[in-house]
């Protein structure tokens, strides 16, 4: 990589204003394409039969009498998609969650697929396949999968981690730890020591836009697919891998998307689509229902967790512990111990250790959900946290400003931080006007901290100059946030033009080198990244051409402020070449104009927020009503104000229905009982105050421009910043989420 | 005979970094430690990520296969994932995590 992305502390033009955003106009006139809105000519309508149990053997798949139904071209089972993962166990466990093979292993689990001429026809051949299930007893219970009394979803997964081997089989796949220091020295040193149970029920990311695809199998092999993803290379690489193709051959590409969060990071349905295409010889277009999405698809863990905090009278914290107990679903994860890495991040401690359990149980397939694992892993934490410095007499956020981690000090999941921001970030609170606002009767403030990693990754993007000066931008991270406005502004900083010069899109894979899916916080950080390589890339070209029609050395030629400028009282009589104009002539001075840019972008830097959050509750009902809420984040650099306040509201508003209202409701029958939104309670506007937002700017190093990620960090302090204003609120401390009003009311009158 | 993953990693392409190698301290995390013959520190003579992934998995086989899977390399608490060519500091703290997902 021949690109230096260290921050070089440039002023700007064009970053950090707040233009109007390139895909608005499409959107709210219903122009947009989302995945469900690409049609092909002769594409028939795909169906998933899914197991209605918990957990069961699959006998026998009858499929013959939905195959002799007038109208359908193909039925499919797990025979149709062999396994070809060679020994990858994650992919084999994806290719199990889109077809089952042998057990059902949750209410909702594919078990056969058709593709008909139409919808009614495709929901009759479902009716007429036979499945023959044993069902087997289950488990949907984080902390009940864990007892050795508890049905085994899997006899081959024999507990990782242990320091003893285990000699029978067990639904924990694996232990982790982390820390540092001595705890049990630290709790003897403590004068108030604070031990809480939290548990938070399973929630989903949400999405308004279901999973939806199109997928055309050509007789020669190749094939299309247009799909609603947050990473179109990485689905291209899933489809190919799992049906056996060339990854060349098979061109992914990504709609609009309707929110992601996560839950679109992997395949679901597009496989299927592959699969029931290339048997029908004709395209398949594959949409699940809302009930689809919510028994399916990637679902959040439920967790149990332990916490226990030490401190002198003093405030200053002298030891830590958690155990977190998090569900995978039904197959291995790593969430237990991204909650056991995150837990203690915001804070300095001599002695910390966490211990993670990863659990199965006959649940959907545990997914990201951004920032994976920390807001659950922070409620607990930041809830004992609160009431730790309650004890002590502390105001909390002078607490947490104490014990706050800061440059040079060792984080409880491992290395030596650098410059960070939970320092200002807690100052920000501190000051902000919310803190000193008054409360009525009924009504508790909260606030909390939240930390997450950040990501970079894969990153390939063109630049290309058309013969009118205006510039193309071809990225290859799926735009969820905005990134397509941003990353035009980066182009016109760069090139020192307007951005309405600028017209960004996402290509297809076909049309640029692999890029990462846009995860981890990544999308503008590293695109920006590699739009600035292109950028400069493109401008060594112009200049070539301006010293070429000029006839000097290219090295006396600057850039500046979009012109070409020779350098030099020698050229003191020529005038300014502008882009437009070294444009208009390329087709004589060597081509096309362009700027490529292929490399990783490392170094996204940690971050770090703070919450500030009013509720008022109906001690008679239990019912809440958000009254105020501040997010105060560090962007690095904001490339787009807008977006990034965009980014930290959605935050806040999804973890205000994790906190309030969301959770997956389970019969005693292992069958999802509440999969859809009337009865899965989502906030909708109304439901939400103004989302106030202070963005700090503190740049991060390892970017040209000081950019860090934004995009997950915001839902990490709500669930306990929330907890914490309903706990003041009543006088209880709130330890379960979500904190519906029957919880809340339940709290109540336990305490009376 | 050399393993696989190091014939993999031992191409001559080191980016810009072409100075000498250091001996840095590795810390491992828990589970990583375990496959390392249950040390939580090892010392390794490298210049780059890439060499350190290569002489980690030569010198202890049990780590190759969380290498090929990925690993991330935590110096001076910055995360590197994929930057292979990233040279390693003298003094500087290196640090193994798990590669994450994100959402």
């Amino acid at each position: 990589m021949n690109f230096d992305p260290r921050y070089s502390g440039r002023s700007f033009t064009s970053v950090g204003t707040r233009p109007i955003r390139p895909d608005g106009v499409d959107k709210v006139t219903g122009r947009a394409r989302y995945g469900a809105d690409f049609n092909m000519a002769g594409q028939l309508v795909g169906r998933v039969l899914r197991s209605p149990h918990a957990h069961a053997k699959i006998r026998k798949i009858d499929t013959s009498k939905a195959e002799k139904l007038a109208g359908v071209k193909a039925v499919i089972t797990a025979a149709d998609l062999p396994d070809l993962t060679d020994g990858d166990a994650a992919m084999y466990d994806i290719l199990d969650n889109c077809m089952a093979r042998t057990k059902a292993l949750y209410d909702g689990h594919a078990v056969a697929a058709v593709a008909a001429v139409d919808a009614r026809t495709a929901r009759q051949a479902l009716k007429l396949i036979e499945v023959d299930y044993e069902v087997l007893p289950h488990v949907v219970d984080v902390d009940e999968a864990m007892k050795h009394t508890a049905p085994l979803l899997n006899d081959a997964i024999f507990t990782e981690g242990l320091e003893e081997k285990p000699v029978k089989p067990s639904n924990v796949t694996k232990r982790t730890q982390y820390g540092h220091g001595d705890i049990h020295e630290g709790f003897g040193q403590a004068d108030f020591v604070v031990e809480r149970s939290f548990k938070t029920e399973q929630t989903h990311q949400g999405y308004i836009e279901p999973h939806a695809c199109v997928a055309s199998v050509s007789s020669d092999g190749t094939a299309d697919l247009w799909v609603c993803t947050q990473g179109h290379f990485v689905y291209r690489q899933h489809c190919a891998q799992l049906l056996g193709m060339e990854a060349s051959k098979l061109r992914v590409t990504s709609s609009e998307i309707g929110g992601g969060f996560g839950g679109k990071t992997h395949v679901w349905a597009e496989p299927v689509a592959l699969a029931l295409s290339r048997k029908a010889g004709r395209p398949v277009k594959l949409v699940m229902t809302r009930d689809e999405v919510f028994r399916a698809s990637g679902p959040t863990s439920a967790t149990s967790i332990d916490v226990r905090i030490g401190a002198r009278k003093d405030g200053t914290i002298t030891a830590a512990e958690a155990t977190l107990r998090y569900s995978c679903g039904p197959y291995a994860g790593m969430w237990a111990e991204i909650g056991a890495m995150t837990a203690f991040a915001c804070y300095k401690l001599d002695n910390v250790r966490t211990v993670g359990y990863e659990v199965l149980v006959n649940r959907p397939k545990t997914a990201a959900y951004r920032a994976p694992s920390a807001p659950m892993a922070a409620f607990a934490v930041e809830s004992a946290v609160d009431e730790l410095a309650k004890e002590i007499g502390m105001d909390p956020v002078e607490f947490r400003i104490r014990n706050a981690a800061q440059e040079g000090t060792r984080s409880s999941y491992g290395p030596v931080y650098g410059p960070i921001g939970i320092g200002p970030t807690l100052e920000a609170a501190k000051n902000h006007p919310h803190m000193k606002a008054p409360l009525g009767k009924n009504q508790g403030r909260g606030m909390a901290c939240g930390f997450w990693f950040n990501f970079g990754g894969q990153t390939c993007t063109d630049l290309n100059i058309g013969m009118d000066g205006s510039v193309s931008l071809a990225v290859g991270t799926v735009d969820v946030g905005g990134s397509r406005a941003s990353l035009s502004l980066v182009a016109a900083e760069e090139l020192g033009i307007d951005y309405g010069q600028v017209k960004a899109v996402v290509a297809d894979t076909s049309s640029l080198g692999y890029n990462d899916m846009t995860d981890g916080s990544r999308g503008t950080f590293s695109s920006s990244m590699a739009t600035i390589s292109a950028a400069r890339n493109a401008i060594k070209t112009l200049r070539d051409r301006a010293a070429q029609t000029w006839d000097i050395p290219i090295d006396d030629v600057v850039w500046e402020k979009g012109h070409a400028i020779a350098k030099g009282e020698k050229y003191g009589n020529l005038a300014a070449l502008s882009l437009k104009e070294i444009a208009a002539a390329s087709g004589k001075t060597g081509g096309p104009i362009a700027g490529h840019s292929e490399l990783v972008a490392d170094g996204a830097g940690v971050s770090f927020a703070t919450h500030i959050c009013d509720i008022e509750v109906d001690p008679e009902t239990g019912s809440t009503r958000v009254l105020r809420y501040t997010v105060v984040q560090d962007a690095g650099k904001a490339v787009h104000p807008t977006y990034v306040e965009g980014q930290y509201q959605g935050g806040a508003a999804q973890g205000i229905g994790w906190a309030l209202n969301e959770e997956y409701i389970y019969g005693k029958d292992g069958r999802l009982q509440n999969p859809g939104f009337l009865d899965y309670r989502i906030p909708v506007c109304s439901d939400l105050p103004m989302i106030d937002t202070q963005i700090l700017e503190i740049p991060n190093p390892n970017h040209p421009y000081g950019v860090r990620g934004v995009g997950e960090t915001s839902i990490v302090p709500p669930l306990a910043a929330i907890a914490n204003a309903v706990s003041n609120a009543v006088g209880v401390r709130m330890t379960h989420i979500p904190m519906s009003p029957p919880r809340i009311l339940a709290a109540i009158e336990a305490e009376r | 005979m050399m393993p696989k993953s190091a014939q993999r990693f031992s191409d001559k392409h080191h980016g810009p970094n072409e100075g000498l190698a250091l001996m840095v301290e590795v810390t491992l995390w828990g589970s990583l430690g375990a496959l390392a013959g249950g040390k939580s520190k090892v010392e390794i003579e490298a210049k780059d990520i890439r060499e350190l992934f290569r002489k980690l998995a030569e010198q202890y086989p049990g780590l190759e296969p969380l290498i090929e899977k990925g690993i991330a390399v935590a110096i001076d608490g910055t995360i590197y994932r994929d930057t292979w060519s990233k040279e390693l500091p003298q003094g500087a703290e290196i640090f193994l995590l798990p590669r994450l997902a994100g959402g």
